[in-house]
């Protein structure tokens, strides 16, 4: 899926998803410096904190709209497969922690991590189905 | 979806649900008490606070069960758009709150409150659905 | 997509109840594919096909 495109609305996708990655974390650092430097206050400070979280939601609506757009049905089962299996695994995995960070003093995860981490159990979940229908 | 399910995957879904709920009840009480009551660390401690968990992966496991065993396919293509629909909101939310909390002064969200948010817009998901398809 | 479910289930005289129940699924899954919100799956299509006695092009069609 990630290097070989088969469809425009899957080339858009991909194009697009890692546009907002980049913004991420382009904004990322831009909100650290304008924190850095200018101190800001107030409702500033609330909008400038949350300026590397709007690619993340961007992504997130491009992906529904990647699910909209796709008329290839197996992709888009393969793909709503690998969400479900992200979701529950990240579900899985932020609540253990959670109780660990809770109870037993375990290192603090940054929520910020939770995105991504659904990926990578996306990732995961996609290459388990695929191999299914080899 | 109703309380008093005609079919046997729904009602087989509904029974497991609710034990995995008694257990995740069950073992937050006795791990909340533990750790009141006894000095616990290293692995017992980690253990210990694992254990609320495991009927949180699981809940995971009984929705994916219900996922395969049910055999009307509206019904799970209902529940799947709700689990996407879910999964979207929380992923939005924790990572803006996750911004939010690096920059300023927010409210820690404990990473355990992820599974019942993911719930929370799961819920408010199925109104606006089951709309859809009158 | 469209369909003559309506138009079928009015000649035997079933409701959408009737129908979900021959067909082993929620009422609301046939309205969901009667109004055309929900397309079926092949198996799904083939049994409506079956229960109407016709063929599944004779009840779908593809505008395209």
């Amino acid at each position: 899926m990630l290097c070989s495109f088969k469809n425009p609305a899957e080339h858009r996708y991909v194009i697009r998803m890692w546009i907002m990655a980049a913004f991420c974390v382009l904004f990322s650092f831009v909100a650290a410096l304008v924190f850095r430097l200018c101190h800001p206050h107030g409702v500033l400070s609330y909008l400038v904190a949350v300026l590397p979280a709007l690619p993340i939601i961007g992504a997130l609506v491009y992906t529904g709209v990647y699910l909209a757009e796709e008329k290839d049905e197996f992709q888009r089962n393969l793909l709503v497969q690998s969400l479900l299996g992200g979701t529950g695994g990240i579900l899985a995995v932020v609540t253990a922690w959670g109780y660990m960070v809770d109870f037993a003093h375990a290192p603090q995860m940054d929520l910020v991590w939770v995105y991504p981490l659904f990926w990578l159990f996306a990732g995961i979940s996609y290459g388990i189905v695929r191999s299914r229908y080899r | 979806m109703d309380c008093s399910p005609k079919n046997p995957a729904a009602r087989r879904y509904q029974y497991r649900l609710f034990t995995a709920m008694a257990f995740y009840i069950a073992f937050l009480v006795t791990a909340v008490w533990a750790f009141s009551r006894y000095h616990v660390t290293g692995a017992l401690a980690y253990l210990l606070a694992v254990l609320p968990a495991l009927p949180i992966v699981g809940m995971v496991v009984v929705v994916g069960l219900y996922l395969a065993e049910e055999k009307d396919e509206f019904q799970r293509a209902v529940l799947v758009q709700s689990l996407l629909w879910g999964i979207g909101a929380t992923l939005s939310v924790t990572t803006v709150w996750g911004f939010l909390e690096n920059f300023v002064q927010v409210p820690h969200l404990d990473l355990y409150l992820v599974f019942p948010l993911f719930w929370f817009f799961v819920g408010i998901s199925t109104g606006p659905l089951k709309a859809k398809y009158k | 997509m469209k369909n003559r479910l309506r138009v079928l289930r009015a000649e035997r005289e079933w409701s959408q109840a009737d129908l979900a129940q021959r067909l082993e699924v929620s009422r609301q899954s046939v309205n969901a594919v009667e109004t055309g919100k929900f397309d079926p799956s092949l198996p799904l299509a083939f049994k409506l096909a079956r229960l109407f006695e016709t063929t599944i092009e004779a009840i779908f069609s593809d505008e395209n």
